[in-house]
Parts: structure tokens; C-alpha cells; sequence
């Protein structure tokens, strides 16, 4: 119900404004400046959610992020926001909002039947119910779990609004722009450079909002301050190391403009951060403390101050401290009868004028079939534990309740500071904080003058029902006979509890319960409650849209593609593309109508048996420089170099501290203290940062710079028994005999008027040529051998392509199928490793483990059923399990017209000649072990 | 030493774009290597920026970017005429000249605002940040070497050729967010 002008004058609603919106499809009006929550109370909506478990029906109990029951779907179509609290939904024109978890509305919901077997289901009930009656039995109950399980829908269209992020520094951030945090930020406006406030609501002044004359002046002084900058509709969800604050802005959330941000995450660095995060009412537990009409008495104050909205007609005001003084008087302001106050303190200051005080009175219970109408109460013995006769019933249709104050402090929960119990004011507060974070106002404990408090963390039950009625955690329906049931089973700890329960784990994370909670298990297992400790608040402090976390990552910003220098040459030959080692590389090319499959084949044979051409760019490539630079590829590599000749090249096996191989390629001599050292691709900046680590912590005696060129130089190798007659059209300045340039040799010249260096090497097995050219050049170059080898049956060939040939060849992808685990001897490249020379790896080459027969050892496979065998397929010696096909080698090879792999099976050279079976699900195959060198075992086909 | 934009985007009063790559060598040398560093220095007239730092000559711009590496960027005939002096000066000392001119691409980002922009992927205080002051750091997922010029507003971001398309899209999309307010 709203309340007229003069009875709130300093609300801050527009009634100018009218706002019209819809909530469970039918139409209400609120005004600018409400919330979604003030406006529904506004129009006296009671019922707005349904609790998780139970699905009893729930009313508004909080005024911010605290609200634990009016969970809302918010928006529709791509923009639908699931589970967002009504209390921090900034009303809009046109804005749409559904309950969740019910059906058909939150009024009248069918899912309520659940609660006619609420006893059936107490805390633990998952667990206990749920394992029987044999081993299997999970996968039956879980499919029905799984659906009746979690809250709201997601949208399934495409969120099209913007989410962004923003980086900030400052040198002081005030988190909350309420009293306190308002003084400390103009205190510090005045000492240092800048300052940073953020505040979750949509204007500053906090608790104060709605009574202005605490902080006339301050909002004003703070803004025309030009050192400081304040944030509001922003929440800070964590506070991480070296004062790392991450926020949430809601900027827009309504908006459908592209370049307004619908929300922005900022991550935001202070030298200093003042946290002035208030303090949140804890509301009183008793029987049918859940029903619509029953809220925190500072919520119902607020709506009243701020709003202008009356929460009920008739209130009567439930506490154990003095600090619900101040909510009276706002409701009476509002005009709002107050009918007595129920204090469970035997004796108080309390004393309102005109208000009946009912000292060391309790609530029995709320009465009311869909929301409050009356409440039951009775006086309490002294200790509290028990109600005495004389029980009173009062009208109501309000129940404003405070147990006390906790101070937010839930940003400390990372790392920042601790909390121990104050009994003086029966909270926790900041303990242990980090120099760099302070406290103030009422986060700190500062409840106000004289603020006396007596714990009452719950009425005593009367009926053996009366316990599940006594609701702790609202949202999951967690009650005191839950939590007694947890202490009798002995869940003592209360991270166990939280689990066990699920108290706390809700949206609110607790904000309302857990501290309840505590008293509640600190009286059950008679253990102080400053012993206990609390639960740790992890980061965010409110539920995040994963939409804010993604920000603009998303669609072509997810991640950098990057292309290969002669890109525009493979999309004019029809490359296909796909992502590989980080790159768009071209699987395959194939002709007008022709199949991915026939399109690969084609491109084999024109390697085996013409010229085709593939782009090698994404090699790593890295020119090492200095005098010392053949010691350093002597203690990278585990084969020698000081022996290579200037104008020659040589493969090498990098290897692991463990001695397991980890990167490998060829290294060529371009001068007496310069090297072109190749890497893999997917290794190419692994293998830098490798090199610098050595060279920076280990090796700095070493004159020796190694400097990447990976981008620099394009690397197009052309490859088949062509290929040097292809090459030789290309105007070149050098012999390409191969007397003058034999395999394994490098030169440098001009090709086809472009600087070039020329690497005679091979993974295809066929006479190779890699011409690097700068990469600004690969086109060009591209281009030139395209129209040089037409007549020769130039073919350009991709990924799929190559997989094939180097299968063929016996050769397994370094850091992708050799993943780190198998040593050059496991490889069949034993002969790689020198015996007079030290290297990283070599010790550990010498381990018993590294020495052992049953290794995995890489062999071929050759199928004997004429199947392809499966990728990552499991290899099978009877019963024994051998290892594995290697993941990519698997093919059907269009030279030797049969069905070929790679494999690492456990004593693998050994077993060359014996059958075995393939395995994968759904198949089964049968395969001979052979030599991993298919093709060519005697190199004949490169030594040309 | 940029001779021409390859390409530009104006949103609102934030400006992008795209320098044709100059001319661009890698110094290597220690910094204490006090021979390959006057050896340096007399090649190009004037000693190698110190940490953090860039200097810019009517013919240059040299780069700081590791404790051990300067980037040297220059119009292609000023690289020839330095050329031979620079690999000259590698043989006096421990030092290495390395061409990377096809290895780099170059974005400058211009406007008021233009601190914002990269603000939503950077995490380095670029408004304390002095003018001719280089740094390394990620913009949201591209590893950039960054260099505050002198007017406002301004900066050079230099990035692995590969990396170009994906840093221009997301500045010219970053630069779209502050648009409104511009």
C-alpha cells in the first residue's frame, strides 16, 4: 500500500513517474525510484516465490541483497536474467518479471503439494533415501533429481546485449556509500589522489536514504570532489590479494543498444580499500516465521522511509535489541498502527512512546493461511528457553522482526581479514584485517549509540511439529528441526553442517541465516558460539550473470585466430580451414564436387608422386645468435652439434628435466655464431620461454642470444620428386644439385626476387624444400610456385594431408601424440641421444624406470580386417592392455592401399610380428604389430 | 618513421589505425655488455633507451622491451644507410641485430577516451603512466608492447603480426562501448 506524501516525506520515489510493469502477467504501477519489490508491496502483492525445497509460499523479508525469498525472472526472450532478487531490480517502464519456481503462478502453485510431505524430507534426506536398494539404483533417482533440481530457466537464445569490463586504479576504494563510507571517502578525498565509491544502490546514502539530514551535503561535497568517482548500481563481489576489488556495474539491463553496456565487471587495483558495507538485520526464528507478511524490521522501515510504502496496516514488532527504536518510528511516521512490541529481553530501555512494550515475550507462532493475520505470543521463562502460560493473540497483518545485526563482512572471506564473535553485540566482526583494508561504520560493529542486544537465536517450540516450522534458511527450507537432526547425527563442524543442511547456500549465501544458524548448533552441541567460527563467504558477495564474467569475449572476440601469412593464397586455391597449434591452417583443398576424402587421397598422391606444396609457417623458428650458441643447442638438445658444418642442418629431440622428449625440430648452422633453430608449432613460445629460463637462471656464462622470428619468416615447403624441378623455375641464385645442396643443408638467397633462406629437409619423406621468404612476402611467393609447377601437377596439400605422409613415414607429432611421457628411446630414436656429452634429461634417462622393457614403444599397425583403425584406441594383447593408437596417425594410405597407424604399446619393438586387438566403443578390430616405417625405410625417396 | 596508414576507424572521437610496418630490428646485447652497448651507440648516434623508456629520433624510434632487447624501428632507406653499422657493431661485442620487420604490426589509438578504451582489457594504470614510457602487458587477450606517446590520448601498440586482426577488432569494438558518452 503506498503511503501519502506527508506521512514519507523524503522518499524517493518520482510520483510524477508512474511506471507501469507486469509481474506473473498481470499489470501494476509503481513509480520511478521504486524497486521491483517496493512495488509490488506497493500494490500489496504478499506471494511473489516459492521456497526451493518446499515450495511454501514466501513474501518479500529484506530490502537489498539480503532478500532471501523474491527471486524473480527477469525480462524475456534472449534478455531473460533467471533468479535476480526483486530488492535490487531499479523499477522500469515495461519491465517483466515472472516468479520461479512455480506453476502456474507464485499465488496458486501446483509444486506446493510437496509440502503436505515436508517431515518426509529433513536435512539428509538426499543422501539417506536415495542409495538403496542396490548398487545402480543412483542412475534411476538421479534422473528425476536432476529435474526437479534448480531454479529458473536460461534463456536459449542468444543474449545479444553488451557486457563489458573495465580495468581501474585508485588510491583509496570505498566500498558502500551509506553514512560511514560517504565520511571516509570525503576524508580521504581530502589526502590523496583518487578515490573510488561504489555503491550497490541507485543513489548514495545507504541506510539513510528516505531521512536525509544525516547526510545533507555529503552526496554533493562528494561529487563536485574532482579526485573522486563514484559508482553506483555497483557491486563489489570479491576483494582478492594485493587489493584486487571486482565489481559489477548494472548499467542498462533493459537496454538493446549494442554500445550500452547491460552490465560492466570491473576489476579495480587500490592501494588502500575502506569497506563501509553496513550491517544486516537478522530476523528472529519461530514457528511460521516463513509466512508472506513476516520481514526484517529495517526492511519494513525502508520501504516505509524510502518508498513510501506500507507493508501492512497493523505490525507488531518482534526483537531482543534496542535497535528496533528506530524502525518504530519510521512505521509510525508512515502511519502504520503499531500494535505492541514483543521484546524477549526480561528487561529493556526500550521505550517508545505510546507502544506497548512486552518485555521477556516471545512468538508462539504466526498464524495466517497465505500471509500474516495474527501472531501468537507468550511470556519466556528468564532463560528464554521455554514459554510460560498466558499466551495472547494479536491482530496483525505485519510481523517486523530484528534479531540483532551482522555486519557485512563477507569480503574478508578471501583472504583480507578474519572474524571472531563479539558477545557484547552477539555478531562477528573484523579480526586480523590487512594493513591496507579498514573497516567502518556499522561493518565495523558501530550499531549506534547504546545499541543493547540479548541473542535469541530461536523461540522455544511448542508441538513436536513446531521445529520444522521454525525456519532457518528461507530460500532452502532449512528449519530447526534440521539442524537439531544435523547435531544428533553429529555434525559438529559447521562447514559439515552448511553441507549437510544446505544452509547457507542458497543465492544469499547466508546473509540472513547463517549466524542464526550458529546459535542454533552452539546451543545444540553445547560449544561457545565464538569456538564454532563461521562459514567462509566465497567470492561473488551476490549471484553474477555469466554474461558480466564473459564480458566481450564472445563470438569472433573469443580468442585470437591467427592466420597464416599466404591466408589470401589458400582461400584462392579453396582451402578448408580449421584451428591447429593455435593457427587457421588449411586441412585440405578440395576441387569442385570432389569429397573431403577423395580431396586428401588426391593430395597424398601428388606428393608421392609430382610436387605439391604446404605452408609450414606455423613451425616455430627461433635465431640463435653468439658465440656460445653451440653450447647451448648441446645442453638443449640430446644429440651433439658442435660437429655441424656451417650451410647444414640437423634434427634434435628436446627433452624434460625427466627426460621425456618435449619439443623437437631442426636446427640449422647459418654461420659460425648464428643458428636457425625450427620448432614444433604448438611449441614454438614454449620452447623460447624454455630457452630463456636456462639462459636467465642457469646459464648466464653463455654468450648466447635467442631471439623468436616465427612471425618474421613465412615457411612454404615444396615437396615430392618434382620438387627441385619445380624450384628451379622460381629464379634462384643458388645450386640446388644435390651435391651442392644435399639433405639436411641450408642456403640463403633470393627466390623469385624475395630474400629467402632454403632448408632442405623432410617430414613428408619425399625430397623436400622449406623456402622461408619474409612473411609479408608469402603470397607472393605462394603465388609464383603455384604458376611455376603447373605443368609439373603442382598440388597444394594441408593437415590432413601431411598426417597421412608423415604416418607413412613413421613419424609422431612431438607435444601432441608424444605428449610428454615417452623418452627418445621410446620413440625408436635412441640413436639421438650422445654419451659424451651432458644435456637436460640426460640423468634421468639412467632411472630404472626410464630402463624398462614393457615401456610404451612406438610401433606401426596394420590392420588385418581392412578397417581404419580408431584414433585413441586401445591396444590389446589378449588381456593384456598394451597402450594406444596414436591419436591422429590412424588412416587408410593411399600408396600402400591399406590401413595403417602408429601406436605406443607396452615392449613394442618386441612384439613386432604379433597380433593384436583394437578397441574403441562400439568396435573392435584386428591388427598386426610392424615397423613404424611403412614407407621408404631406407630414405631413398629424400636422398635424391 | 611510419609511412602511411593502411587502414583507419573512427568511432566517435576515438580513432583507430593501422601503420604500414617500417623497418624494424631487434637489438640484443646486454646491458651491461658496456663494449656491444657504445657499439650501439655509436651506430645509431645515441645511447639505447634506458628500462621502460623509448626514444624517438627524426629518423628512429627505439624501443626498450626487455632487460636485454630494444626494438629499432626505421624507414627502410634509413635501415639500409644503419644496416651494415648495427651488424657491425655485433662483432664488437656480445650482441645480435635480428630482422623482425615482417614479424610485427603497429595500431595507433587515438582520442579522448582512448585510456578507457584500453582500460577494458588492460589492467596497467595507463593514466599514471608517463609519455614515452613502454610496457608489455595483455589487452584483454593479445600480448601488446604499449607506448604512451607524447600528446594526449595517444598510444602505439605494437603486436605479433598474427595477433593484428584480433586486437583491431577488439579496439575498434572496445572503442564502440565508450562511444555514447563521447
Amino acid at each position: 500500500m503506498r503511503i501519502a506524501a506527508d506521512q514519507a516525506p523524503f522518499a524517493r520515489i518520482d510520483r510524477s513517474r508512474p511506471v507501469r510493469f507486469v509481474f506473473d502477467g498481470r499489470s501494476y504501477e509503481g513509480f520511478a525510484g521504486d524497486t521491483l519489490a517496493s512495488a509490488l508491496l506497493a500494490n500489496d502483492v504478499r506471494v511473489v516465490g516459492r521456497s526451493f525445497k518446499l515450495h511454501r509460499a514466501r513474501g518479500i523479508m529484506g530490502q537489498g541483497a539480503e532478500e532471501a525469498n523474491a527471486l524473480v525472472t527477469l525480462g524475456e526472450g534472449a534478455a531473460t536474467e533467471p533468479n535476480v532478487r526483486a530488492t535490487m531490480i531499479e523499477l522500469t517502464d515495461g519491465l517483466v518479471a515472472r516468479s520461479v519456481n512455480t506453476w502456474p503462478s507464485a499465488r496458486v502453485d501446483l509444486g506446493a503439494v510437496v509440502g503436505w510431505f515436508g517431515l518426509l524430507l529433513p536435512a539428509g534426506f538426499y543422501y539417506k533415501t536415495f542409495m538403496g536398494p542396490g548398487q545402480g539404483a543412483w542412475h534411476i533417482y538421479e534422473r528425476f533429481i536432476r529435474r526437479a533440481a534448480g531454479l529458473g530457466h536460461a534463456p536459449r537464445a542468444t543474449d545479444d546485449r553488451r557486457y563489458d569490463k573495465r580495468h581501474a586504479h585508485c588510491d583509496v576504494l570505498v566500498v558502500g556509500a551509506g553514512p560511514a563510507g560517504l565520511t571516509a571517502a570525503i576524508a580521504a578525498a581530502d589526502t590523496c589522489n583518487s578515490v573510488l565509491v561504489l555503491d550497490e544502490q541507485t543513489e548514495a546514502g545507504g541506510s539513510a536514504l528516505g531521512m536525509p539530514d544525516r547526510i545533507v551535503g555529503m552526496v554533493d561535497r562528494l561529487r563536485s570532489a574532482p579526485n573522486v568517482r563514484v559508482l553506483m548500481r555497483t557491486t563489489a563481489i570479491g576483494l582478492y590479494e594485493q587489493n584486487l576489488v571486482v565489481a559489477v556495474e548494472r548499467m542498462g539491463d533493459n537496454t538493446a543498444d549494442i554500445r550500452l553496456s547491460a552490465q560492466r565487471l570491473w576489476k579495480i587495483r587500490a592501494e588502500r580499500v575502506v569497506l563501509a558495507t553496513g550491517a544486516i538485520e537478522r530476523p528472529l526464528v519461530f514457528d511460521g516465521n516463513d509466512l508472506p507478511g513476516v520481514m526484517l524490521a529495517s526492511a519494513s522501515a525502508t520501504y516505509a522511509m524510502r518508498y513510501a510504502v506500507a507493508c501492512g496496516r497493523r505490525a507488531v514488532l518482534v526483537t531482543n535489541n534496542d535497535g528496533i527504536a528506530k524502525s518504530a518510528e519510521s512505521l509510525r511516521m508512515a502511519g502504520i498502527e503499531i500494535a505492541a512490541i514483543v521484546d524477549t529481553r526480561p528487561s529493556s530501555a526500550l521505550a517508545p512512546d505510546g507502544i506497548e512494550v512486552l518485555r521477556g515475550h516471545g512468538v508462539v507462532r504466526a498464524r495466517g493461511r497465505s500471509s500474516v493475520t495474527e501472531v501468537e505470543i507468550a511470556p519466556l521463562t528468564p532463560d528464554g528457553k521455554q514459554f510460560l502460560p498466558r499466551r495472547r493473540r494479536i491482530d496483525c497483518d505485519l510481523i517486523a522482526v530484528s534479531g540483532g545485526w551482522n555486519p557485512t563482512l563477507h569480503l574478508l572471506g578471501n583472504g583480507a581479514g578474519r572474524t571472531r564473535y563479539a558477545p557484547e553485540i552477539a555478531c562477528f566482526i573484523a579480526d586480523d584485517l590487512s594493513p591496507t583494508v579498514a573497516v567502518v561504520g556499522a561493518a565495523a560493529g558501530e550499531l549506534g549509540e547504546g545499541y543493547s542486544v540479548r541473542p535469541a537465536w530461536r523461540m522455544p517450540a511448542v508441538g513436536r511439529g513446531a521445529p520444522w516450522r521454525q525456519f532457518i534458511d528461507l530460500h532452502n527450507d532449512v528449519t530447526v528441526g534440521d539442524l537439531a537432526l544435523a547435531a544428533r547425527e553429529n555434525y559438529r563442524s559447521v562447514e559439515h553442517l552448511k553441507r549437510y543442511t544446505t544452509m547457507g547456500m542458497a543465492h544469499d549465501q547466508g546473509k540472513t541465516s547463517s549466524v542464526n544458524a550458529l546459535g542454533i548448533l552452539s546451543e545444540a552441541i553445547d560449544r561457545p558460539l565464538a569456538a564454532l567460527g563461521t562459514t567462509r563467504a566465497r567470492p561473488p558477495y551476490t549471484p553474477v550473470a555469466f554474461a558480466a564474467v564473459a564480458g566481450r569475449q564472445i563470438g569472433a572476440l573469443y580468442a585470437p585466430k591467427r592466420e597464416l601469412p599466404a591466408h589470401v593464397a589458400h582461400l584462392g586455391c579453396g582451402a578448408v580451414f580449421a584451428e591447429s597449434g593455435g593457427w587457421m591452417r588449411p586441412m585440405h583443398y578440395p576441387l569442385a564436387g570432389e569429397s573431403t576424402a577423395d580431396a586428401i587421397r588426391r593430395e597424398v598422391l601428388a606428393v608421392r608422386n609430382a610436387v605439391g606444396i604446404v605452408d609450414n609457417s606455423a613451425l616455430g623458428k627461433v635465431e640463435i645468435h653468439g658465440p656460445d650458441a653451440a653450447i647451448l643447442l648441446d645442453r638443449l638438445y640430446s644429440n651433439d652439434w658442435g660437429s655441424l658444418a656451417v650451410g647444414r642442418a640437423r634434427y634434435g629431440l628436446m627433452l624434460t628435466e625427466d627426460g621425456m622428449v618435449f619439443d623437437d625440430g631442426v636446427t640449422a648452422r647459418l654461420s659460425d655464431t648464428h643458428y636457425l633453430m625450427t620448432t614444433t608449432s604448438a611449441g614454438a613460445g614454449t620452447v623460447v620461454d624454455w630457452i630463456e629460463l636456462w639462459l636467465q637462471r642457469a646459464w648466464r656464462d653463455l654468450r648466447v642470444f635467442a631471439t623468436p622470428v616465427t612471425h618474421h619468416w613465412a615457411d612454404l615447403t615444396i615437396a615430392g620428386p618434382r620438387a627441385r624441378d619445380l624450384l628451379g623455375r622460381l629464379s634462384l641464385d643458388m645450386d640446388l644439385s644435390p651435391e651442392a645442396f644435399p639433405h639436411l643443408a641450408i642456403r640463403e638467397g633470393t627466390v623469385a626476387g624475395l630474400p629467402a633462406r632454403i632448408l632442405r629437409a623432410s617430414f613428408t619423406g619425399e625430397l623436400s624444400f622449406e623456402v622461408m621468404v619474409p612473411a609479408r612476402s608469402a603470397d607472393q611467393l605462394y603465388n609464383a610456385v603455384m604458376e611455376a609447377g603447373r605443368d609439373l601437377g603442382i598440388t597444394p596439400f594441408g593437415v590432413d594431408a601431411t598426417l597421412i605422409l608423415r604416418a607413412e613415414k613413421g613419424h609422431i607429432l612431438i607435444g601432441l601424440e608424444a605428449d610428454g611421457t615417452t623418452t627418445p628411446d621410446d620413440l625408436g630414436l635412441g640413436r639421438l641421444v650422445s654419451r659424451k656429452k651432458d644435456f637436460i634429461g640426460r640423468r634421468s634417462l639412467t632411472l630404472a624406470d626410464r630402463l624398462r622393457p614393457d615401456r610404451p614403444q612406438l610401433v606401426g599397425l596394420q590392420s588385418d580386417d581392412d578397417r581404419v583403425l580408431p584414433g585413441g584406441g586401445v591396444v590389446w594383447s589378449g588381456d593384456s592392455k598394451l597402450g594406444h593408437v596414436v591419436p591422429m596417425s590412424s588412416c587408410r594410405s593411399p600408396v600402400l592401399g591399406r590401413c595403417i597407424a602408429l601406436a605406443l604399446i607396452a615392449g613394442g619393438r618386441d612384439r613386432i610380428g604379433s597380433a593384436v586387438t583394437v578397441t574403441a566403443i562400439g568396435s573392435q578390430h584386428r591388427a598386426s604389430v610392424v615397423s613404424p616405417v611403412f614407407l621408404d625405410p631406407k630414405n631413398g625417396r629424400i636422398y635424391v | 618513421m611510419f609511412s602511411r596508414s593502411l587502414r583507419s576507424a573512427e568511432i566517435g572521437v576515438i580513432v583507430v589505425e593501422e601503420l604500414e610496418p617500417p623497418q624494424a630490428l631487434l637489438l640484443r646485447s646486454r646491458a651491461d655488455d658496456h663494449v656491444a652497448m657504445r657499439a650501439f651507440a655509436d651506430a645509431l648516434q645515441a645511447p639505447l633507451p634506458d628500462p621502460g623508456k623509448a626514444r624517438q629520433s627524426p629518423v628512429n624510434l627505439t624501443l626498450w622491451m626487455a632487460p636485454d632487447q630494444w626494438l629499432l624501428l626505421t624507414p627502410s632507406h634509413i635501415m639500409e644507410q644503419a644496416s651494415p653499422r648495427l651488424r657491425t657493431a655485433t662483432l664488437n661485442g656480445h650482441a645480435a641485430a635480428v630482422d623482425v620487420s615482417d614479424a610485427l604490426s603497429y595500431i595507433v589509438l587515438s582520442g579522448t577516451g582512448a585510456e578507457e578504451v584500453l582500460s577494458a582489457g588492460c589492467s596497467v594504470d595507463l593514466a599514471s603512466l608517463a609519455c614515452d614510457r613502454v610496457i608489455r602487458a595483455p589487452v584483454e587477450l593479445a600480448d601488446v608492447t604499449l607506448l604512451k606517446i607524447k600528446a594526449r590520448h595517444r598510444f602505439l601498440l605494437i603486436i605479433e603480426r598474427p595477433i593484428a586482426p584480433y586486437l583491431w577488432s577488439w579496439l575498434v569494438d572496445a572503442a564502440l562501448g565508450i562511444a555514447p558518452r563521447s
